[in-house]
């Protein structure tokens, strides 16, 4: 909605009050040129290039920074504005090096572009050019700021892009501009390096050749390359990646900026994380267990040895003597066509994704906690919210660009933010407006404390709540055991602080809780959900997200991948709509999930089974017990890119592509469904799931001739809501958003029962399971430029605890409980709350899941110095 | 801890001035500076915990400024303007003068830890050049008799 117009060379551009003449100008289709602006910074001003000449003023003004009001009238394009764009290129240039055939910004440099179109052919200035020499023996003045990147000051144009992207974007300090005028410097502070995790966006940002990545460098001429739009595999963010493309090889990702998403941010993770593909690791061509040994072979003789040894099993155990993993990273296409070959096939219901899953749910929590039944959020709704709970969750490393979003709300809207976690985390440093850290286990408890606290406040609208006064009496004196100072004395967590986010909660108009995997992990889980439910009810208008674990997980849950449940969630009675489209029958036998699949192997009831890009040796919360079981498989057929833990048990290896090989849909945690295109073809003998999986199906006697994800996901989607797209073309660059009817009706309220976790003397740790900086999951350590970032795992300890232990920063340091034991390097890390013990999940040399046994509720060590 | 107490309490009491902290960064520097007579990466990190900002932008603002250097100078640091109109009227000899009559180079400390001379870009007094600004005085309208006396004077104030 406009408020008012301004002439601009001309023509009639509406105007929202407050817009800038440049933003105005820009959503007209009027191009003004920038340096120094960009849509997601505070402008500055800087540069001067945007110069226009606006009617009535006597000077030229930045349009950048110039507020439009009513009846201005504008030229960009007037003589006087283009003679100033000149001079003011002049003066940028007089100090730039102009070493364009070296430098790796040529071909997409908005200097070079911009100096092609406005500047002149000579210079009036005489003087010698400033340099910023690094090594008096080199004719280069690069300069390694970072793992990843490299500085020339020379090149710089100060437009201060990158310090206000560390600064104002990412909230971090660890970039500065040092110095004025042609001696500005951008630097660290001393004895630090540019390593935030959202640190590769200085380089796509900065405006010429000044601050370049070492991935890219020197590799490739820009003009050279294809580009072709991805979705991120890392996280359920859903971020929009641009991968960079030369003769079917990678070279780089950008941000293929969505509003929606990432507003045009990457972290590290995503933008570095194409560069497992071509891993040297990869498995290249198909393997066959032959006397005890993996040996290469072809993929006709692997999937004839599939075909036998799955015969001689279904003779003896019908279809129930099979079962399948999927992983979450993989396509919703991938997963549907995976449950179809394992049901229509096989004729097997024992199919899950939550392999790294302790203990059964009920249907109901189960949906909720894969985010499945999250409410209907965007990302649009945290920067509406004006306080923000981030629950049981690392945002900054398990979703960092959620966690930008968050960020952006408190920068811009003054939103406040409480973190609720059992430990503390980055976001608690800037962006937090109160940490709060509970007791491993009590999580549940807190939420009631709070609660109570909100009711003696008295100040929420009862109204709003919708819930009567006698409910409410009766809630308090059920849970009267958790509230208060009894509460306070569970949870570890002082009453004063819980009155205080009490009274932020009770004054907040719009709420947004974000919950993490650490609610995923806790004890408590089913009471939680509950309570995380019963918070919202005492909230007004509050929104809930439970974050899903993997890029893919609500894909996984939707289309599937669950024993129970048919694709598009449908139950069983719609069985008939799968059977038509599948040509024929499907089993009545119900499935079993992760636990009873594993249980029923060791029981001998599960003789084969299907294992597609999924590691339960590595995750399932039970080492030495998955071990055992996947012992007794007669046959496993894995299919996977790498050797992973699960692999190594394998009969038969089939090489699998990964998310640059293939296209597909993918789903993040907004339900928000989005198309990712192939980027380059199937790397060494690896095939695309979907038709790896027709290959299968064909073998064992079904063909469904949808060798391409475009094929299956025709079909896939007849089970997606209505109004879902039903090809490829018709997914846009909004995605397809899956909204579910039962979302944002807060529950009944719920009794919440708490039962202490028991106290060990012996081990006296709790084990809290994390991501190290720079990794996320388990494909991180296969890429060789995240490992620059942290390289080795670690036993992160207390300030207090490692006195205690005698134990400083490096030593060897030995974790041991119950079931078995890992070795690790000491960190220790600075407000940590003691007794705590926390290990990184993504490094394959220490498996955290060696020392948790399946029965636990919760995870108990000793520690050791070696 | 390099900053004295009291300039802490100085440096927190100011910033309550100012509707945003980092406005009290620039006045924060002229405090440590006061007490120092220069500043380093330690008083820096000290103001910036002081002021609840980050290093960076305590950094950026003091290296921004020629006022605050991170060196050590003499009691009383003498810059000359050496810009057109100073620079017409003999500045640099005035510069050379000074540098003999020391017996120190540009932008060191004499051995008695009393001068330190430097060059200064336009110090905004152009129709009384020459001139120099001796620590937060101006002293105008140069000769080297005049500067003679000014040497005498400082060294007898000590």
């Amino acid at each position: 909605m406009s408020d008012f117009n301004i002439t601009v060379n001309g023509q009639q551009v509406p105007v929202t009050k407050g817009q800038t003449v440049l933003q105005a100008s820009l959503a007209a289709g009027i191009d003004i040129p920038v340096f120094c602006w960009h849509a997601q910074l505070v402008p500055v001003g800087a540069c001067r290039i945007c110069l226009v000449e606006i009617e009535k003023l006597p000077k030229l003004q930045v349009a950048c920074a110039t507020i439009a009001s009513e009846g201005m009238i504008v030229h960009t394009d007037s003589p006087k504005t283009i003679k100033a764009r000149q001079g003011v290129l002049e003066f940028i240039l007089a100090h730039h090096p102009l070493d364009c055939p070296t430098c790796d910004k040529g071909g997409e440099c908005d200097l070079q572009n911009l100096t092609f179109k406005y500047g002149l052919d000579y210079s009036r200035q005489h003087e010698p050019k400033h340099r910023v020499i690094v090594d008096a023996n080199s004719t280069f003045d690069d300069l390694l700021i970072g793992p990843e990147i490299i500085r020339n000051q020379n090149r710089c144009i100060h437009c201060y892009r990158c310090t206000r992207i560390v600064d104002e974007i990412a909230f971090e300090d660890d970039l500065g501009a040092y110095q004025r005028g042609y001696h500005t410097e951008i630097l660290p502070p001393p004895g630090r390096e540019i390593r935030n995790l959202y640190s590769g966006n200085v380089v796509e940002y900065c405006p010429v050749g000044a601050l370049t990545n070492d991935d890219w460098r020197y590799k490739v001429r820009v003009w050279l390359t294809k580009q072709t739009n991805v979705i991120c595999p890392h996280c359920p963010d859903g971020c929009n990646l641009k991968l960079w493309t030369f003769h079917n090889k990678l070279f780089r990702a950008t941000s293929n900026a969505n509003e929606n998403i990432d507003n045009g941010f990457l972290c590290d993770i995503g933008r570095y994380g194409y560069r497992y593909v071509a891993s040297a690791d990869r498995i290249k061509r198909p393997m066959v267990r032959r006397a005890g040994e993996l040996v290469e072979t072809g993929w006709e003789e692997a999937l004839t040895f599939i075909k036998k040894q799955t015969d001689d099993i279904k003779s003896k155990l019908s279809g129930s003597g099979f079962f399948g993993f999927i992983g979450d990273i993989r396509t919703n296409e991938e997963i549907y066509a995976f449950q179809r070959l394992l049901r229509r096939v096989i004729g097997s219901n024992n199919i899950d994704h939550r392999f790294h899953r302790r203990r059964r749910l009920t249907p109901g929590e189960e949906v909720i906690s894969r985010g499945i039944e999250s409410d209907n959020a965007e990302y649009k709704d945290i920067e509406n919210a004006d306080v923000i709970i981030v629950l049981g969750s690392d945002l900054h490393s398990e979703n960092p660009i959620t966690s930008l979003r968050v960020k952006r709300a408190v920068k811009r809207h003054n939103a406040k933010v409480i973190l609720l976690n059992p430990l503390p985390t980055p976001l608690g440093k800037r962006t937090a407006t109160v940490e709060v850290i509970y007791k491993q286990g009590t999580a549940a408890v807190l939420l009631h404390s709070l609660i109570d606290a909100m009711v003696d406040l008295n100040q929420f609208d009862a109204s709003a709540v919708k819930l009567s006064a006698a409910d409410i009496a009766d809630f308090r004196k059920a849970n009267a055991a958790y509230s208060g100072v009894k509460g306070s004395e569970i949870t570890g967590v002082d009453v004063s602080l819980v009155a205080r986010v009490a009274e932020m909660l009770a004054a907040a108009q719009n709420v947004f809780i974000l919950a993490g995997s650490y609610i995923e992990r806790d004890p408590l889980r089913d009471s939680l959900h509950l309570a995380v439910a019963n918070l919202q009810s005492f909230c007004k208008s509050a929104r809930k997200i439970f974050l899903p674990p993997d890029s893919n997980s609500v894909g996984a849950a939707f289309l599937g991948a669950e024993p129970t449940v048919l694709p598009g969630r449908q139950s069983w009675a719609k069985k008939a709509v799968c059977e038509d489209l599948w040509h024929g029958p499907i089993s009545d036998a119900p499935g079993k999930d992760t636990i009873g699949i594993l249980e029923a192997i060791d029981e001998d009831e599960i003789e084969c089974g299907f294992v597609f890009n999924a590691d339960p040796v590595r995750l399932f919360p039970d080492g030495e017990y998955v071990r055992s079981v996947m012992e007794k498989l007669k046959l496993l057929v894995v299919i996977d890119s790498f050797m992973t833990d699960t692999a190594r048990f394998a009969d038969v290896i089939l090489p699998l592509s990964t998310f640059a090989e293939i296209e597909g849909t993918r789903v993040n945690w907004e339900k928000r469904m989005q198309y990712s295109q192939r980027a380059i073809p199937p790397l060494h003998e690896s095939k695309p799931g979907c038709q790896i999986i027709e290959l299968l199906a064909d073998r064992l006697g079904v063909r469904f001739n949808q060798p391409n994800p475009a094929d299956v996901y025709q079909e896939m989607a007849k089970f997606l809501p209505t109004g879902a797209p039903t090809i490829y073309a018709g997914i846009g660059k909004d995605g397809f958003l899956i909204r579910s009817v039962a979302a944002n009706k807060p529950g009944k309220l719920a009794d919440l029962r708490f039962v202490a976790p028991a106290i060990d003397t012996e081990y006296r740790f709790f084990l809290l399971v994390g991501n190290a900086d720079h990794h996320r999951g388990a494909l991180t350590e296969r890429n060789e430029t995240l490992m620059k970032f942290t390289s080795e795992p670690f036993v992160g300890i207390s300030e207090a605890d490692a006195t205690d232990l005698a134990v400083s920063d490096g030593d060897l340091v030995k974790v041991e409980s119950k079931y078995g034991r890992v070795v690790g390097k000491a960190m220790i890390l600075r407000d940590f709350p003691s007794r705590r013990v926390l290990l990184p999940e993504n490094f394959g040399e220490m498996s955290t899941n060696v020392l948790m046994g399946r029965q636990d509720k919760i995870d108990l060590v000793r520690l050791a110095k070696m | 801890m390099i900053l004295s107490d009291s300039a802490k309490l100085q440096i927190s009491q100011t910033a309550t001035r100012y509707p945003k902290v980092r406005s009290a960064i620039l006045p924060a520097l002229h405090v440590a500076y006061e007490e120092h007579g220069y500043l380093s990466d330690q008083m820096y990190e000290e103001i910036a915990q002081v002021l609840g900002v980050k290093f960076i932008e305590v950094a950026e603002a003091a290296s921004f400024y020629t006022m605050f250097p991170k060196a050590k100078r003499g009691k009383y640091l003498i810059q000359v303007c050496r810009n057109i109109s100073c620079a017409l009227l003999g500045s640099h000899h005035l510069t050379t003068y000074l540098l003999d009559k020391l017996n120190v180079g540009l932008g060191e400390i004499t051995a008695d830890g009393l001068f330190t001379v430097v060059e200064a870009e336009c110090l905004g007094s152009c129709t009384t050049a020459p001139m120099m600004q001796v620590n937060a005085h101006y002293y105008e309208n140069l000769t080297v008799e005049k500067v003679d006396r000014l040497i005498e004077e400082f060294r007898s104030q000590k």
